[in-house]
Parts: structure tokens; C-alpha cells; sequence
């Protein structure tokens, strides 16, 4: 029994380390983001937050500082477009890979599962100037068009398990009923998968959202800059003088992909392991 | 004739799918593929920013440029496996280890496994601002913890030292990538049925045995997988590495992934930033042949 209780202490206690570990760098950069700079130049750390202020954040917007507002709108733009075109090409392309055998079926879904292996600074060159080429560089278009080979491969292939897990059944009596196959696949699966189609796109909106390689070679003004973007120049114009600031920009370009993540984290891990695990 | 009928035909009998699927394959045709080939041919070219837009066949030049005039070359390939294998093994650790712990009964365990994956949402421009502040000369959250605790005699610059760089960014990498890791290999360890942990029970095999024995083999066929789909993401994870140092002090941190930015979009040389680009495609691909082939081969033994 004494044993027992030791293994369940020393479980516990490894469970505060990690988190811990996982935690505390985040605790600091929301305590952060409240306190002002001469607080914060200090050589012993102070994590409570008495006089806390909401200055940085009024910084990171405001036009005599960090200025993110037009950034934010343009990586909404930017990330929503992505998650919308991602939702409709990934719920055709999934229902056909999950409900069709067809020739080139296996060839396809092993170029899905192989196309992350070639993202990044591998293609960054090409993008670079296939985006010259359309005349889309530095604009919101030219970014989604980019983004879309983050998220679709991945989207086609989680919808394609989520359609799976729903009964053959359904489809085959709407065919008896006279339904077309498209019919079948728009008015009698689509609305089952709403949910994992809503979790898809949201996926796809975070991927865009965190994206900073991309824009870094593909955008250089307001007219289409990211917030991943304009927070690493703030980083460098400001990251001697301004921390608070920058903490504060930060908390905000994090939040929304975090309360994102809440909402469909139990969809999205439940797709994302699925396919780990049948590969 | 015959054949084209017969193409005629497989595209007529299945025209959903194709359908369907059309606008995706035409889209990863053109921004997957094309990008690929693309980048191998333009390895073979003089293309510059500046000095020649319009690319000039040059043969192999970059590659020989590379490999036998470039002092740093033979570093960042050397750096580029020290960071790949290195990112990669720590987080197979620690998320092995925090899988465990959150496939065992605990209280408020779902709360725990969500919290645990915030690191791995957080967007990586985030993690270079928290991690360099933690690593700061000055006023850095880590030489005040080490000092104080005695570990340390003097305040380190970590990102800007040789002995400390590699260690600071790999600490930050283990911060980020280790959840994802760590859900990937939980998912495996619940595949594994009770019974088996109860017939190792009555066996007499606990704690670490049972570890060794039971649950290890187990989830190998899933580890083999997650660390490979980790090394290769982590060889071209340029992000990473240059939120915290670009790179540097000098190309003390520069891997293949940001190499090719450096060349391409710092010096401008997009013919021999495509070469660079070219060469980590190709070892990357050779590393991953051999990876699998080992973790079958181990497969295979009794």
C-alpha cells in the first residue's frame, strides 16, 4: 500500500515539473506584458503582478506605438481566406479519398502524407518567384495561395478519416432514393461532418495564422504584412527598450490561436492521432 | 488508340472522385510539385536578385562552390545534424516520459493533456521573444535562477556564446516540439489493451520492467513513425532557429534550413541558396531511407 502511494506521490510530482516546465515561460510573458519597463530591466525577476498597467497593450495598438491593428486585419484576412478555401477543397478532396477507390488513389494519399516533407526553405525560392511571376508578391492573395500548401494536404486528410467514421449506409440510401452522388456527398454526409469540417478550417486558420517564414520572404508593407511579421520587426526596433511592449504584442498574437485551440482541440487531436497511428 | 479509350474510359466511370479531387491536385501540381523541380533546376542556375534575374545554366558551379570553397559549408551540415538529431531525441524523451504520466489515472487528466499542448499552438515568433528574454545577459530569468542557486559564478550570454548557443536552442526547440511528440506517442500508449499490463502484473513485471518490456515494444511501430515525421520537420524547420539567433554569432547555429534563406534572401544568391536547398532535399531523403529501413529491420528481431 506504502509502495503505491509512493508511485502515485512521485507521479504527481512529475506531473508539476513538466508542467512546470511547460508553463512558467508562458506565466512570464503574461506577467510581463502588465508591468512597465523599469519593472521589468530588472535584475531580480518580480512575479507578482502589483501595479499592473495595461499601457503595453494600449502600446502594441495604438499609432504612436506597436501599431498592430492593420496587421491583425491583414492576417485575418490572410488566415481566414486560407481555413475557407481549405474547408471546401478539403471536404471534396476527403470524401472522394475516403468513399472512392479510384486508379492513383494510393499514389495521392502518399504524396499528401509526403508533401509536409517539403515545406519551407526547400520551396521558399520557388514561392519567391512564382509569386514574382503572378505579380502577387507582397499582397493578401499571393499569402493564401502560399498557405494552402501548409493546409490542405493535411485537411484533405483529416476530413477524409472524419467522412470514415460516419456509416456507408447513409449514402447508399440516398442513392436508392434517387439522389445524385454529389447530392449524396452535399446534402446527406456534409452536414453530418460539420463538426470536423469546423474544426478542419479552424486548424487551417491557425496554421496560416502562425505562419512567419512565408511572409518573411513574400510580404515587405502594411499593404499585406503579417502579425508574425510586424512582431519580429518590433522585436528588433524595440527589444532594447520596449519589453513590456513587446510582451504585450505578443499575448495578443498568441491569444487567439490559444482559445482557437480550446475549441477544437478535442476534435482535432482525436483526427490528428488517428492518422499517426493508421499510417 | 486502344489506350486512349481506355483512359476515356477509367475517367468517365470514376468522374466524382476525379471531380472532386481536381481543383486539389491541380493546386499541390502547382505549388507542391512544381516548386520542387523547380528549385532543382534553378540550383543549376546563376539566379540573382540583383545581378542576373534572368537565370543562366552554370552547370554544377554552385555545388562545387559550395562543397570545396565554402569554409562554413562543412559546419552547417555538421550543425544541421546536431539540431535534427538532437531537437528529436530530447522531445521523444521528455514526451515519452509526460506521456506516461498523462496515460496514468489522474485527477483532471483531459485538463492536463490540453494544457500540455499550449507550447505547440504558441506561434514560433512568441517563443523566440519568450526564450530570449529567459536567455538574456543581463536580465535573463535564467543566469538570476542559476546564480542564485549557485550553479553559476557569472551572468552568460546564452545565445551569443559558442559552448551555450546549441544547449539554449535546443531547450527552447524541446519547449515547443515536445507536446506535439507527446501526443502522438499517448495516442499510442492507449492502443495498448489492459490486459496485457495485467498479464505483465501477474508476471511480477512492474515500474521500470514493465516499462522496458511490455510497454517500449509496444509503441515501438508508433515511435518509429513520430521520430521520423520529427526529423524530418525539424531539417527544415528554419523558423526555430532564427527567432533566437539568425544563425549566428557568425554561422555558429546556421543549418541547411536557414542557409538557404541566408543565401537566397540575404545575399540575394537565389541560384546557389536553390543549391543548398537542393543538397538538404537530397540528404534529408537518404537520412529518411535509412531511419525506416533500421526501425524495421529492428522490427523484425524477436
Amino acid at each position: 500500500m506504502s509502495r503505491k502511494l509512493a508511485r502515485r506521490l512521485g507521479m504527481f510530482a512529475a506531473l508539476a515539473l513538466v508542467m512546470a516546465f511547460t508553463l512558467s515561460p508562458y506565466a512570464w510573458l503574461v506577467v510581463s506584458s502588465f508591468k512597465a519597463s523599469s519593472e521589468i530591466f530588472t535584475r531580480t525577476p518580480n512575479w507578482s503582478l502589483s501595479g499592473a498597467t495595461l499601457k503595453n497593450y494600449v502600446w502594441a495598438l495604438g499609432p504612436t506605438g506597436g501599431n498592430l491593428g492593420i496587421f491583425f486585419w491583414n492576417t485575418i484576412l490572410a488566415a481566414g481566406l486560407t481555413a475557407l478555401i481549405t474547408a471546401v477543397l478539403g471536404a471534396m478532396g476527403g470524401y472522394a479519398m475516403a468513399r472512392y477507390a479510384f486508379p492513383g488513389r494510393r499514389f495521392l494519399a502518399l504524396a499528401l502524407l509526403l508533401s509536409p516533407m517539403f515545406q519551407g526553405p526547400p520551396v521558399m525560392i520557388p514561392f519567391y518567384r512564382i509569386l514574382t511571376t503572378l505579380k502577387l508578391l507582397n499582397t493578401i492573395p499571393g499569402l493564401v495561395l502560399v498557405y494552402l500548401s501548409l493546409t490542405l494536404p493535411i485537411c484533405i486528410w483529416l476530413m477524409a478519416g472524419f467522412f470514415r467514421s460516419l456509416p456507408v449506409e447513409l449514402e447508399e440510401a440516398a442513392l436508392v432514393d434517387g439522389c445524385s452522388p454529389f447530392g449524396a456527398f452535399a446534402r446527406i454526409l456534409l452536414p453530418l461532418t460539420v463538426p470536423g469540417l469546423a474544426a478542419t478550417s479552424l486548424y487551417a486558420f491557425v496554421v496560416a495564422w502562425n505562419d512567419y517564414q512565408y511572409a518573411l520572404i513574400l510580404t515587405s508593407s502594411e499593404r499585406a504584412k503579417t502579425i508574425q511579421l510586424s512582431l519580429s520587426e518590433l522585436l528588433t526596433f524595440f527589444g532594447q527598450t520596449n519589453w513590456g511592449g513587446i510582451m504585450a504584442s505578443g499575448v495578443l498574437t498568441t491569444l487567439p490561436v490559444v482559445l482557437i485551440f480550446m475549441v477544437i482541440q478535442k476534435a482535432l487531436v482525436q483526427g490528428l492521432t488517428a492518422g499517426a497511428l493508421k499510417s | 488508340m486502344a489506350t486512349l479509350s481506355r483512359l476515356g474510359h477509367t475517367l468517365s466511370r470514376n468522374r466524382t472522385p476525379y471531380l472532386l479531387l481536381l481543383p486539389s491536385v491541380v493546386y499541390l501540381v502547382s505549388f507542391t510539385i512544381y516548386p520542387i523541380l523547380n528549385v532543382f533546376y534553378l540550383s543549376l542556375t546563376d539566379l540573382h536578385l540583383v545581378k542576373s534575374l534572368v537565370p543562366k545554366f552554370i552547370g554544377l558551379q554552385n555545388f562545387s562552390d559550395l562543397i570545396l570553397n565554402d569554409a562554413d559549408f562543412r559546419r552547417i551540415v555538421v550543425n544541421t545534424f546536431i539540431w535534427t538529431f538532437g531537437s528529436t531525441a530530447l522531445q521523444f524523451v521528455l514526451g515519452l516520459a509526460t506521456g506516461l504520466i498523462l496515460n496514468a489515472r489522474l485527477p483532471w487528466r483531459g485538463f492536463w493533456r490540453g494544457i500540455m499542448l499550449v507550447p505547440w499552438v504558441t506561434p514560433i515568433v512568441v517563443v523566440g521573444i519568450i526564450w530570449r528574454w529567459i536567455y538574456d545577459g543581463s536580465y535573463g530569468l535564467l543566469n538570476y535562477y542559476l546564480t542564485t542557486m549557485g550553479l553559476l559564478n557569472r551572468y552568460v550570454v546564452w545565445l551569443g556564446e559558442d559552448w551555450s548557443v546549441w544547449p539554449a536552442i535546443l531547450l527552447a526547440s524541446l519547449w515547443k516540439g515536445y507536446p506535439y511528440m507527446c501526443l502522438m506517442l499517448l495516442a499510442g500508449l492507449q492502443t495498448i489493451p489492459q490486459d496485457v499490463y495485467e498479464a505483465a502484473d501477474v508476471d511480477g513485471a512492474t515500474g521500470f520492467r514493465r516499462l522496458w518490456y511490455v510497454t517500449l515494444p509496444l509503441l515501438k511501430p508508433v515511435a518509429a513513425i513520430v521520430t521520423l515525421v520529427a526529423l524530418v520537420l525539424t531539417w527544415n524547420n528554419f523558423q526555430m532557429i532564427w527567432v533566437l539567433t539568425e544563425g549566428g554569432p557568425a554561422y555558429a547555429t546556421s543549418v541547411l534550413a536557414t542557409y538557404v534563406y541566408t543565401k537566397g534572401f540575404v545575399f540575394f544568391q537565389l541560384g546557389s541558396g536553390s543549391a543548398v536547398a537542393t543538397l538538404s532535399i537530397l540528404v534529408i531523403l537518404v537520412v529518411c531511407v535509412i531511419y525506416a529501413r533500421m526501425t524495421r529491420l529492428e522490427e523484425r528481431e524477436p
